[in-house]
């Protein structure tokens, strides 16, 4: 049972927790991006994305973004949930997770303009929503609990610089160059049934895990979260190779020489074989590490905290010991570092 | 894959005068066109927004116009353009003037009278809106909107469906002054009128109809313009009684007189008007209210014989397949089938059955039921026939296939080659994900093991961001199809890219229009 807890306490637990109740499913894999989708028979139906209840967002003031959730059930903003709009208004994005009542209207004063020397408010409506790039959802989180609209105009402006992008602190300018890329990356990766969470790998670099409460809620944030949270990534792992396109053929490959139809089908399966057990090895490496949970509030009967790990740092939203929401990108240390620890390649 | 189609096409040479630059830009252009044409419905796909695939659209149009106008006016007469394909190439023709081409002008007229009479009337009505929008207001334009609705058998049908539509359609074409003219000397009886207004009634309405069909015309143009007195036609009459006589409605389209419903009859249902209306219904109407009328309990016959392929497996999808159905894409699979020059002894088709043949939400499981009804004639085409989908399940014709997970196709490929077909036919949007290039490779190394069985992918959605249809292997020419019978567009691609004299022989041949042909 959920007892309640004073902002700041500290729980420990591990990834597994995060993971409980999903399977690997098959590894899909397309240029430098690879995800093993998370499949689950666990739906957990009572809780919304903004994308699914179609939610009106808004902006009071620059630094505050609002959410109405007219719908039945608890809507959970996806942490660094952000909204670029063709209006002449702020285009801001959220520093952390958040949770919506039923039928009700919150604001988060906490916010960040995506979007510098750009004057005006968001009007009420529904929006196309994006998570913020990877590269950003660090610094974010670190600056969750600051007041101040301008506080990720610098970092926007590192990153656009790092992607050759001019435009200080206007995220739109990356969206708008690296938009066929990144539509692509949404074009690529097919949710599977049952899926509920990703891990997200580039460059053969684990660089994401994410977990939603149920399959529909996965639905409406995976576009999201492929294109501008990972697909920025890969974006980046493609100038780090120095623009390289990225190479279409599989990872594992099938040897020149095959003699016949029966060994070329046995050779498909086997490698299918080895990349399913490939990730469900990398799942498993993931399921010991320690996640040091910090409790920052209760909204509607869940709680919202803070996660870091040597490797991951994001939030995780509990029902009572239950997780249910989890959003844990890497921190752009361990990105930097990783050297791919998966499975043997395939050899023959 | 050019044994499948027919052609009018003789070898000879056609002389087209086409110039060197022409001659190098047209095959690349024209694939782009044909990849667009043949799949682009101007609404978002599972992978594309509306926006990204109308700029992609329009990019295609816009090149291969650029390049000649009379290849461009043939193409979109292809059978298997989409409708909308028509629409945005109709409007390119009105709002540019003619400078040059390879044909002699009249071709350009009557093929783009062709192409608006092709359309279904809300179409062409849309195009007329589009014109509108786009402040197309030429000769040409006037007198082709004003023809097509004022010389048209079931415009007093269409008045009272499409009145505002008409309304907006036709006062572009007159201008809101003589519309307006038009109203009140229409009020009038021909005998009451002056010389002045005769001429303004037989310049504007009357010399587009014919003579016996003055009255009639006069009165729906009147109807359209938002005058009711005096109708005598009977649905216009209907449409003004109905307002205080609900059963007076019996005669309007459903929809119309739905509007009626809720403005007037606020105390009479949905499902009285089904009821009511259900002889007045289209025979697209007849299929697509089947969900409502089986919850409004009214029953709604209609004839599956009547629907293309595409249409009765998205119906199924929905309402569930039965004996009738089934017997109907059997007839209209073997009927197609027997249309195409060959016959194969076994043919293998592999269908990509991966979450994204759903389509987007506005057309859901268009893909899927095009890859569908694609493997029903495929099948057809051989006294033996293999379908497997991309997850390898063995499947039969007139069988739905749910789409759901990834995309792996190679395993498939091997496993159908393996029962020794003539040829493979891959239906899939080419998006492989399990993982990708692993088709490709398998294609490279089934040819490498000295198998050459043809293998061919038919591709059922338009891909805005490669600006054409998805290629799964470098090897394997990708072929766009928007419904069974159009598979002919990939042999003419394929032609125009090896030889393109031949090509634009085969296009002029294939869009029938013949006479407008310099002598071979």
């Amino acid at each position: 049972m959920f007892r309640k807890r004073k902002k700041n306490t500290s729980t420990r637990i591990e990834v597994r927790e995060v993971l409980r109740g999903c399977e690997a499913g098959r590894l899909q894999s397309v240029g430098y991006m690879q995800v093993i989708p998370l499949v689950s028979d666990l739906n957990d139906d009572r809780f919304v994305s903004p994308v699914q209840c179609d939610a009106d967002v808004y902006t009071t003031s620059y630094g505050t973004l609002g959410f109405l959730n007219s719908s039945e059930s608890v809507m959970i903003v996806p942490c660094h949930a952000g909204y670029v709009v063709k209006q002449h208004a702020q285009d801001h994005a959220m520093a952390h997770a958040g949770v919506v009542a039923a039928a009700g209207d919150r604001r988060y004063d906490t916010a960040a303009c995506i979007q510098a020397s750009q004057g005006g408010f968001i009007k009420k409506g529904s929006y196309r929503m994006l998570i913020l790039p990877h590269a950003l959802r660090e610094h974010a989180l670190q600056k969750r609990g600051e007041k101040n609209y301008q506080k990720l105009w610098d970092d926007i402006s590192v990153f656009n610089q790092r992607l050759g992008v001019t435009g200080q602190g206007h995220l739109e300018y990356f969206l708008k160059a690296f938009k066929k890329e990144l539509d692509e990356f949404v074009a690529e990766f097919e949710c599977v049934p049952g899926q509920v969470g990703a891990i997200v790998l580039v460059d053969d670099r684990v660089v994401g895990i994410e977990r939603a409460p149920s399959h529909e809620y996965w639905l409406s944030i995976w576009p999201s979260l492929i294109r501008e949270c990972y697909g920025s990534l890969a974006i980046e792992a493609a100038k780090a190779n120095g623009d390289r396109a990225p190479d279409r053929s599989p990872r594992v490959q099938l040897p020149v020489e095959i003699a016949s139809l029966d060994e070329l089908e046995s050779l498909i399966a086997e490698i299918a074989s080895q990349e399913d057990e490939r990730a469900r090895s990398t799942v498993r490496d993931l399921l010991d590490e320690p996640l040091d949970l910090l409790f920052e509030e209760t909204v509607a009967d869940v709680s919202i905290d803070t996660a870091t790990s040597e490797h991951f740092t994001g939030q995780v939203i509990r029902d009572g010991d239950k997780i249910v929401y989890a959003s844990l990108p890497a921190t752009s240390a361990f990105v930097k570092s990783q050297a791919w620890t998966r499975a043997e390649p395939f050899a023959i | 894959m050019q044994n499948l189609i027919a052609t009018q096409v003789d070898d000879r040479k056609q002389a087209f005068g086409l110039t060197e630059t022409q001659r190098e830009l047209l095959p690349l252009a024209f694939g782009s066109f044909l990849d667009s044409v043949a799949t682009a419905t101007g609404r978002g796909t599972f992978y594309n927004s509306r926006e990204e695939q109308a700029a992609a659209v329009e990019a295609a149009h816009h090149d291969l116009f650029d390049i000649d106008r009379d290849v461009y006016t043939a193409a979109l007469m292809l059978p298997g353009v989409t409708d909308y394909s028509r629409q945005i190439g109709v409007r390119r023709l009105l709002q540019t003037t003619r400078d040059g081409g390879i044909l002699p002008a009249e071709f350009e007229a009557a093929a783009m009278t062709l192409l608006v009479r092709g359309l279904p009337t809300q179409r062409m009505l849309k195009l007329f809106g589009m014109l509108r929008r786009d402040r197309v207001n030429n000769a040409r334009t006037r007198r082709l909107i004003l023809s097509e609705i004022l010389g048209a058998g079931g415009l007093e049908f269409w008045a009272v469906k499409y009145r505002e539509k008409l309304r907006v359609a036709m006062t572009h074409a007159w201008g809101r002054r003589t519309a307006s003219i038009l109203r009140s000397v229409l009020a009038k009886s021909p005998d009451e009128r002056t010389e002045k207004e005769t001429q303004i009634v037989r310049q504007n309405v009357t010399r587009f109809v014919r003579d016996d069909a003055a009255g009639r015309v006069e009165q729906c143009v009147r109807f359209v313009l938002g005058d009711e007195t005096g109708a005598t036609l009977g649905r216009l009459a209907a449409y003004r009684d109905a307002k205080s006589d609900f059963d007076r409605g019996a005669v309007l389209p459903p929809e119309t007189m739905e509007g009626l419903r809720s403005r007037y009859h606020k105390d009479r249902t949905s499902a009285e008007v089904l009821e009511l209306t259900k002889s007045q219904l289209t025979t697209g109407q007849k299929i697509a209210v089947q969900r409502k009328a089986e919850q409004s309990g009214v029953e709604v016959e209609f004839d599956p014989a009547k629907y293309d392929a595409v249409r009765l497996y998205v119906y199924t999808f929905e309402m569930g397949m039965t004996d009738e159905i089934r017997l109907a894409l059997r007839n209209k699979a073997e009927t197609a089938a027997a249309g195409l020059p060959v016959q194969f002894e076994r043919v293998g088709v592999l269908i990509d059955a991966s979450q994204s043949m759903i389509g987007h939400d506005t057309q859901a499981r268009r893909p899927i039921a095009t890859a569908l009804a694609l493997r029903d004639l495929l099948s057809a085409t051989a006294d033996d026939a293999v379908a497997i989908t991309s997850d390898g399940r063995a499947i039969d014709s007139y069988e739905l296939v749910e789409p759901s997970g990834d995309t792996s196709l190679a395993a498939g490929l091997v496993q159908l080659l393996k029962s020794d077909p003539d040829v493979v036919f891959v239906l899939s949007d080419g998006y492989e994900n399990a993982p990708a290039g692993r088709f490709g490779e398998t294609v490279a190394a089934v040819r490498r093991i000295g198998i050459h069985t043809p293998i061919h992918q038919f591709t059922p959605v338009f891909a805005a961001e490669s600006q054409g249809v998805r290629t799964l292997s470098d090897s394997v020419v990708a072929m766009p199809v928007s419904k069974p019978e159009a598979i002919g567009l990939g042999l003419l691609k394929a032609l125009i890219e090896s030889d393109v004299e031949r090509g634009v022989a085969a296009l002029f041949g294939m869009t029938k229009v013949a006479g407008y042909l310099p002598a071979a």
